[in-house]
């Protein structure tokens, strides 16, 4: 894999930071973001603590990395939140907080990079997406809903971009062990596998599999597509 | 530095240059504030324009290290357009100017 410069959200755990750490190894120059403060310590690693539900930062961040490097070769727009609720217990300030992050945080992001990169005439975006959303997982209204949200932007921001030699694709793991889940019972999480045809936990390994495909030069006539992991489907 | 009418529109020439060099659109014979950008009596497409606001947006945060973002609701509620010629998109970039 040919590496460059990448732009990773939501680095400080979870998949974000192995994502970040998998691609520091492989040579990338990796510019990170969160809430909070870096966890990684590596020469070619940068951080901005922002929240990428506020515009002006994140187009402030992205230009920075431009400046800097002269060029952003690929974006991860991992950075998410879930929230589990009974829909009709479901207040809309849930819904404003996860879309804000979700869906408007990874467009802000999306947005900015690719005004770089049709200018570069190369790039690769890669959103992610859940399995819980072909599933139509109940309880989780509001997480499934705003990555519904962010597979539509996917698959324009493809169509937009396809003549500028830029791919938008997203990945949509199944339960991976972080953070993200530690609220879910494990009774849930084992419904959740049964629905899947492959029916295990989701390891960092098959999520950087996928993001390695969709970053591959060879890659380059694979775009608006959404890869499930765990054989789940549409 | 702050933004004045005049870098902001050679920032703009310099933006004009590079997309039509890109385009293979014939070079520019005369550069002013009456040049058209969008609409009638333009040659640029709506993709170039999106070009256009790309590299100015950059060029920019270059030369003022602030981050302007054309495309905003003031700019996409207005009846006449910002992006209609160059002297329209130079004051609304100075109208605009972000905080630091
Ligand atoms: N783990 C799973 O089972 C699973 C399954 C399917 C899909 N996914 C997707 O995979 C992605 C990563 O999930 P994960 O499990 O790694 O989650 P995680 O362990 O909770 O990590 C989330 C990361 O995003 C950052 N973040 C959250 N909100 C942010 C905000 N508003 N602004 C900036 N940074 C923010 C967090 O840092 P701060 O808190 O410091 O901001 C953290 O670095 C998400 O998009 C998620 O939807 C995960």
């Amino acid at each position: 894999m040919k590496s460059g410069v990448i732009i990773i959200t939501g680095t400080s755990k979870g998949i974000g930071r192995h994502l970040a750490e998998h691609y520091l190894a492989n040579g990338w120059i990796v510019a990170g973001c969160s809430r909070g403060e870096s966890t990684i310590g590596h020469d070619n690693y940068s951080h901005t603590s922002l929240d990428i539900g506020d515009e002006k930062d994140v187009t402030r961040m992205v230009r920075t990395v431009h400046a800097k490097h002269g060029k952003v070769d690929a974006l991860l727009n991992n950075a998410g939140r879930a929230s589990m609720n009974a829909a009709l217990l479901t207040p809309g300030s849930t819904l404003e907080k996860v879309f804000r992050t979700n869906t408007f945080g990874s467009f802000y992001f999306a947005r900015e990079t690719a005004k770089l990169m049709i200018r570069q005439k190369q790039g690769r975006i890669v959103f992610f997406t859940t399995v819980a959303r072909p599933l139509r997982l109940e309880g989780e209204i509001a997480y499934a809903a705003s990555k519904a949200a962010v597979e539509s932007i996917t698959q324009i921001l493809a169509r937009e971009l396809g003549s500028n030699g830029v791919t938008v694709n997203a990945i949509g793991p199944t339960p991976v062990k972080t953070d993200l889940i530690r609220g879910v019972s494990d009774n849930s999480i084992q419904n959740l596998l049964d629905r899947q045809a492959i029916k295990r936990i989701g390891e960092f390994e098959d999520v950087t599999n996928v993001v390695d495909f969709f970053l591959k030069p060879e890659s380059s006539f694979v775009t608006g597509q959404i890869i499930y992991l765990g054989g789940v489907e549409n | 530095m702050i933004p004045d009418k005049k870098s902001v529109q050679s920032l703009i020439e310099e933006c004009l240059v590079q997309l039509r060099e890109d385009l293979a659109l014939p070079v520019l014979d005369k550069f002013s504030p009456e040049t058209t950008l969008l609409g009638a009596g333009s040659d640029l497409d709506s993709m170039a324009i999106v070009h256009l606001i790309a590299d100015l947006e950059g060029r920019l945060f270059d030369a003022y290290n602030l981050t302007w973002i054309l495309a905003d609701e003031r700019a996409l509620s207005r009846t006449r357009s910002p992006f209609r010629t160059v002297g329209d998109l130079t004051s609304f970039i100075i109208e605009a100017i972000p905080e630091a």
